[in-house]
Order: structure tokens, then sequence, then C-alpha cells
């Protein structure tokens, strides 16, 4: 078993590479009574084409999310109604890139983790099952039509992204799972629920041996054939948005708009940076302009434009970052306008960039006192870089001003998008 | 984990030392009879004593000083418990040894200076921070409102009366219109001098040095001797059936059920067994095997016990032209409460519940809450809550469910963007 230290934290992450392919992350702590188990699948929304056995699959969107829901039915028993017996939590989500299962637990560890491991090799679904769960899932779209924010993102992402998934909804719409048949959900599973295209994540109060240990006996029951992964078709995204503005009416008392800048990784080819580095800057670039300590902040909220903070998020393709900026305003096109001018007169000076770097490192910290956090943190940093980072306290350190102000040059000429949900008239 | 309590005249210092985290917690609790007009005042003076104050006279500053100490993060809230307010005010910070030991007297010096050291000009808050916080009240008001579920729950709970179980923790437009930074300020003394007060302090701190610094900075002085009691008790209604039209692609529906005359041993154990049984078990209850799983009518239906209001209350939402099946299915399964709960149903509820109640020994927000309830005689302590939910019989729910009456079903009804 591999065992890496977290720079700065006095915490260690232990890994161990089963012989069937799947990789499996622990970070244990006695302190705690809990544990949280979650078995990740990289398998999320924007996987619709993809070629496998050498058939090319042109899937409905949504697919990804509907046997998520599946995977909860097996052929003996309800998996609620077993992990209801363990009185554990266990739930599931669907994202653009994951798919993972997850148990929350304080007792009976080797039964929760048998117990999903089972579940998720287990795939049982019909088409009375099948049809079922569409029902609940519209529900879930519909209850999501209703949610003004989502509105205001789905509206964002699909004026922002040509050809990329991410500009559909994860679940898909109505109209989308209606197409889904139970062949495609089986293809899809055979696809991608395979050990070498999973990971499993334990964090809190466990042994690391014994879990390894179940794990291995466990999945000794399955016969996974040895195939190739499945080849995603990735649709070229070119630097080009669909428009740059939209707006939609709903019942909301306050307009919220969103900001989405389309930055190009390749500007920033020269630098030599790291792709860990690149996002970094960027992150305490937003943070020092943008954040709770910036002065526009204060600026929009001192003059009754905003009356909280710029909500801000980082985002990352294969080829661009986004940039997101969100706020709730009476005066929209003031508050679009004062986040244009602060993007064109970015600083991050010494003393700016010290105190982040302190932030950031103090977080990394307080990650550990949280199972889920840590856990969610170590899938981060699997699904985007394929390997537990454990030197970020070392790359924030080494981070300068100087730098800083060769990435701000660079951030010019970037494409944007916006998206506003208005009180109705 | 090391428990000690202080009862030091003005307020009671609870230490609660433990090195299971990282970070160390130190929370002021105040408490106080809820006066239903009071709620948006209260909700309005949480957010203007944690926005700034004489020190930090703008956010940003104080911010800034809070990043300066590895980022500690200052907090407030209020919450309406049945017939009290309870406001918090909380500060998380680094254990010393991953920054330094000036962090412990920092925070604490912080955390006291926001709370007695108000941005006040003579007997006025602050106006330019007034009118930001009056402007975010009214947007969480309006949030409120803009979210289907919370709209129906908060329609619903109107039906109930003249009764404080009736009136929603996040205030109204119509009371905030009365507020003024004088009377606003006013409102701050009244609090400082009348409500109950109880610092908790959790974390891997030497507690000696720790209880030197609040001794003196937290200079709470005044003696209560007034009696809460925060039960409210919302007597029992002939089921009554009230709608409103939206505009949403669903409708939520909400059903607010009384629990009549209950002993203290049911209101305390028995309850939360029904209910878990009912709709609160995560994924596997009575109302989600019949709404979603046998009929798949909807995405998500779950049940909450109000303890200090005697309510259960239940919600979906549910394709409109499904409303009154829905409904019925819900009836179905209080039904089914009377007289047709299996041995393990009763298990898994039970062992729900127990891990829940071992989680929150890994909480520090939780660990607080287990003290403070226990303290105000409102709660067993843990261990025999652990053991006393285990004994809990069939017969012992059947007898709960004889007291439970359904008083509202709510629908906002959707449908019409289709």
């Amino acid at each position: 078993m591999n065992k890496v230290e977290i720079l700065g934290t006095r915490e260690t992450i232990y890994i161990e590479h089963l012989d069937n392919g799947l990789d499996i992350y622990m970070q244990p702590n006695d302190k705690v009574k809990n544990f949280y188990i979650t078995l990740n699948v990289k398998y999320g929304s924007i996987y619709t084409n993809y070629k496998y056995n050498g058939e090319k699959h042109e899937d409905p969107k949504g697919i990804a999310h509907y046997l998520e829901h599946l995977m909860f039915n097996m052929p003996d028993e309800d998996a609620f109604e077993h992990f209801a017996t363990l009185g554990s939590s266990v739930n599931a989500y669907t994202s653009n890139d994951v798919t993972c299962y997850e148990v929350f637990a304080n007792s009976h560890f080797k039964e929760n983790l048998s117990y999903l491991i089972n579940m998720v090799y287990t795939p049982y679904f019909n088409k009375e099952l099948v049809s079922k769960e569409r029902g609940i899932i519209t529900e879930e779209i519909k209850m999501y039509e209703d949610d003004p924010s989502t509105n205001l993102f789905r509206n964002l992402y699909e004026n922002l992204f040509i050809n990329d998934e991410r500009r559909y909804l994860v679940s898909g719409s109505v109209d989308d799972i209606k197409q889904i048949k139970s062949d495609d959900i089986s293809n899809a599973y055979k696809a991608f629920y395979k050990p070498e295209n999973m990971f499993l994540i334990i964090t809190g109060n466990f042994n690391p041996e014994e879990a390894v240990a179940i794990t291995s006996s466990v999945m000794n029951n399955f016969g996974f054939a040895e195939e190739d992964a499945p080849e995603l078709i990735k649709n070229n995204e070119p630097f080009e948005i669909n428009n740059e503005y939209i707006s939609k009416e709903m019942d909301v008392k306050k307009s919220k708009v969103a900001l989405a800048y389309k930055i190009p990784k390749n500007n920033f080819k020269t630098l030599k940076l790291s792709r860990l580095e690149l996002k970094l800057y960027l992150d305490i670039i937003s943070k020092i302009n943008f954040g709770t300590t910036s002065i526009i902040n204060e600026e929009l909220k001192s003059n009754g434009i905003i009356n909280k903070y710029i909500g801000s998020r980082l985002e990352e393709t294969d080829d661009y970052f986004i940039q997101i900026f969100i706020a709730e305003t009476d005066y929209p096109d003031y508050f679009i306008n004062r986040i244009k001018d602060t993007m064109s007169k970015l600083s991050a000076s010494d003393e700016d960039i010290s105190r982040k770097i302190k932030v950031a490192t103090s977080n990394l910290i307080w990650l550990f006192d949280n199972i889920e956090s840590i856990n969610t943190s170590i899938q981060d940093d699997i699904l985007n870089y394929g390997t537990v980072i454990n030197d970020i306290n070392v790359i924030y350190k080494s981070l300068s001003s100087e730098t800083a102000e060769k990435i701000i040059e660079k951030l010019e000429n970037n494409l944007l998008t916006i998206s506003v949900v208005k009180p109705q008239n | 984990m090391e428990y000690k309590k202080l009862s030091l005249g003005g307020y009671n210092l609870h230490l609660i030392k433990t090195d299971k985290f990282k970070i160390s917690h130190i929370e002021v609790i105040f408490h106080n009879n809820l006066e239903v007009e009071d709620i948006t005042k209260r909700q309005f003076l949480t957010r203007i004593l944690t926005e700034s104050n004489k020190t930090y006279p703008t956010n940003r500053k104080l911010l800034i000083e809070l990043e300066n100490l590895y980022d500690s993060s200052f907090y407030g809230q209020t919450t309406k418990v049945g017939n009290s307010l309870i406001t918090s005010f909380g500060i998380d910070f680094l254990n010393p040894e991953y920054a330094d030991k000036s962090i412990v007297k920092g925070c604490i010096k912080l955390l006291f200076d926001m709370l007695l050291n108000p941005n006040v000009n003579i007997s006025e808050f602050d106006n330019k921070t007034f009118s930001i916080i009056k402007e975010r009240v009214k947007d969480s008001i309006n949030h409120a409102i803009e979210d289907p579920k919370r709209l129906s729950l908060i329609n619903a709970l109107k039906h109930l009366g003249n009764t404080p179980s009736a009136y929603n923790n996040i205030g109204s437009v119509e009371q905030l219109d009365f507020i003024t930074p004088t009377n606003l300020y006013e409102y701050y003394q009244k609090m400082i001098k009348n409500d109950y007060i109880d610092i908790f302090v959790v974390g891997n701190l030497d507690m000696e040095d720790v209880t030197k610094i609040i001794l003196a900075e937290a200079k709470f002085n005044i003696i209560k001797n007034h009696k809460i009691n925060m039960h409210v008790s919302n007597s029992k209604q002939k089921e009554s059936l009230y709608h409103d039209s939206s505009n949403n692609f669903e409708t939520n529906i909400v059903c607010i059920l009384n629990l009549n005359n209950l002993t203290t041993y049911e209101e305390r154990y028995v309850a939360n067994i029904y209910n878990n049984i009912l709709g609160q078990n995560s994924l596997k209850n009575k109302l989600f095997q019949k709404l979603r799983e046998d009929n798949s009518l909807c995405y998500g239906v779950s049940s909450f016990y109000q303890k200090y209001d005697g309510l259960i209350i239940i919600t979906t939402g549910v394709d409109p032209s499904k409303t009154k099946e829905a409904i019925k299915l819900i009836k179905e399964s209080l039904k089914e409460m009377n007289n047709n709960i299996t041995d393990e149903e009763i298990d898994y509820a039970k062992e729900q519940i127990i891990s829940s109640l071992n989680y929150s020994k890994d909480d520090m927000n939780r660990i607080i809450d287990n003290y403070f309830y226990y303290d105000l005689k409102e709660m067993d302590d843990i261990d025999t809550r652990l053991k006393t939910y285990k004994e809990v019989t069939k017969d012992e729910i059947y007898a709960l469910s004889k007291k439970v009456s359904i008083s509202i079903i709510y629908t906002l009804d959707g449908g019409q963007n289709e």
C-alpha cells in the first residue's frame, strides 16, 4: 500500500491499486466515529459519444443520471431497504464527469462497504423498472425547471458552449429521457462500470488494510472481462459563443445575473506553468479582485447594487477555463459593466497574494476536519489530475505577484456570455 | 471529551475539551421567549452584528482581519424553536498548533468585540450598514417566496391561525418596514440585557487560559430569572383543505399533522420513531415507498417533526394532475401507521436515529446542541437517549398514532405553464 503525506497537514492518504484495476484512496481518522465511502465512476453526463468494442455510440442525453437512479434496484431486494437495516445514509449523484455512489455511517463498516460494491457491480433493471424510474426522474426535472437558479445556469451554459456537452442538463430534458431505452442504459453500464474506470474513496473511522481486504474479497465474486476502456469521442469546442446575452422572465423579486468568461488555456502556453499552478493563480486573482475582501465587492455593496457578495467560481474544460461571476441585483446592467470594467483592470499585490496563500493553506487543514470534504477533495484530484496532489501547500507558497501580473496580461480578449433571470413585468 | 460548566451570573460558560478536531469553536447563544413581532428584528440584528462594528466599520475590514487570523470564520444565526428564539454567534479558528498561539486570544477578542462594540452612532446603528442589511433581509424573505417548496410551507403554516407555529423563521417584509436604526439599537440592548446567555467552547485548547480571556471579554453581568417555555400547545383542528395557484410546473403539497396531548416520553422518543417510519428515514419510509417507489409520483417526499410545536409536517411535489392521488396516498400511509407497522420498519427507524445520535458526536454544532438542550432539561443526555430509543415498542407507536390528526392540507397548485 502506498502512503502519501499531504504536506503541511500532518495527514496521510493510503493508496492501493487492485489487480482488477480499481484504485482505492483512504484517509483514516480514528478520532471520529463516522466513515464515508464513495464509489466513483468516471462517467458523467458529458459522455454521450464514445467508441466501445469497436462500435460507435451516440446516446440520448441523461443516461448517466438515469443509470444512477436504477442502480439501487437489486434482484432480491431494494438496496435502500438494505442500507436502512444498517442505519446508514446512502445516496448518489451524477455530474458532468462523474457518477458517485455514497454511504455515510458509523457502524457495520464491512456490511456497508460490501453492499455498496455489490450493488454497483450488480446491474439489475428491466423494462418495468426503467419505466417506473422515468416518472420519478420526470418529476425531478420539473422540480428543477421551477427553480430560477437552474434556469440561470442552463441558459448560461447553452450560450457559452457550442459543442461541449456541458451545455445540456445533467439529467437531460423530459423529452430526452423519453427517448432512453433499456438497451442504451445496459450498453452504457457495460462500457463504463468497470473497475479500471472507477475508484473508491474511504474517509473517517476504519482500518485501511481491512478495507482493502473486504473490497478485494467482494470484487473477487465478480468476473471482470479484460476489455479496452471506452474511447470518448470529444467534440472540438471552438473559441466562440452562441449568444452574448440571454434573459428570461420568472417569478423572482430581484434579477439574477451570471457572467461567464471563456478563457482559452492556449493563452498561457508561453508561461510554462502546470495546469494546477495556472488554476491556483487564476483562482487567487479572482478572489483578490472579486472576492469578499475585494474593493469592487465593497463598492457594489455600499452603493446598494448588491447586498451580499459577488459569487464566483472557476471551472475547467479540456481547452478552456471558465470564470463565472454571479449576483442578485436590481441593477443588472450596472453590475455587468462594473464586472467588465474590473476584469480590464485586474491586479494582485504581494500583500494580497500572501494573505490569500495564508487563507488557502489554512483551508487545506480545515478540510481534514470533515470526512465528506476530504473525500470530495480526493475525488476532485483524481478526476482532474489522475492522482492525489500532496504538495499543494508548496505550490501555493511558490506563487508570486510577478507571475500573477504576467497571467493578468494574458487575460485580455476573452469571450463573455451573460445570462439574466428577471422579474416578470 | 471533558465537559465542565461554570455558572458566572450573567452567563454560563460550557467548556468541552476534545482533540477530535483541527479547529476550535466558540459560540455565544442568546435565548429567550418568542414575541412574534420580533422575528424579523432578530434576524436583522443577527445580520447587522456580523457585518461590521466600531473596530471594523466595514465588512471588508472585518473579513481581511479574519483572513489574517488564518481564515477564521465568524457568523451568526437565529432560529425559532417552538415558542422561543435562539440566536447564536460563533467563531471557528485553526488550533494554535497549526497557526500560532495568539490566534486564540485574537479570535476570542474579535468575537466579543463584535457583540459588545456594535457599529452605533450615539443611539442608532450606522445608517449605511443599516440600509445594506435591510436590503439583505428583504432578499432573504423574497428568496423563500421564490422557492415553491418553502413558499408552500410558509403558506400552509399561516393557516394554523393564532399560534407562534404559524410564523416562519425568516420574518416578513411588512415587519421590516417598522424597523429603524434607533429601535433596532434599543432591541439590541434589550437582547443583551434580557436574554439568557450561554457560551460554549469546543476544542483542543488550554481551557484555563480560554476561561481567563473570556472572563475579561464577556461583559454580560445581568442575572435573569424569568421562565422560558419553549413548547407551543397547538390544539387539534378539524381537517381543512387550502390551496393557492402558481405558474410552477409542479404542485407542492404540504400536510400538517397535530400531535395531541403527548407525554414527555412520547414527545422525546416515540414521536421521533413514528416520524422516522412515516417519512424521515433516509430513502426508506412509508411515504417514500407509496408515493415514489410504488407509484412514481414524485422525486422527493418527506416528513419532519417539530417537537416544540407538536407538529409533523409532510412535504412533496407532484405533477398537478396527480395531486388528489398523492393526498390519497399520504392518508393511506397515515392509516398504516395506526396498525400496520412491521418490526423491520421499527428496527430501521431505531438504527437510523441511533446512527444520527452517534454522528452528532463528530459534529461541533450538534455537540453543543446536545449539551445545550440537556442543560435546559429539554433532552436527556446522549447515553440515556441511545438506550431509551432502543426500548420503544410497537404498541407505544400505535398508541401515539391515535394522537395524530391531520389539521391542514395545503397545495400550491402548478400546471399553468403547460
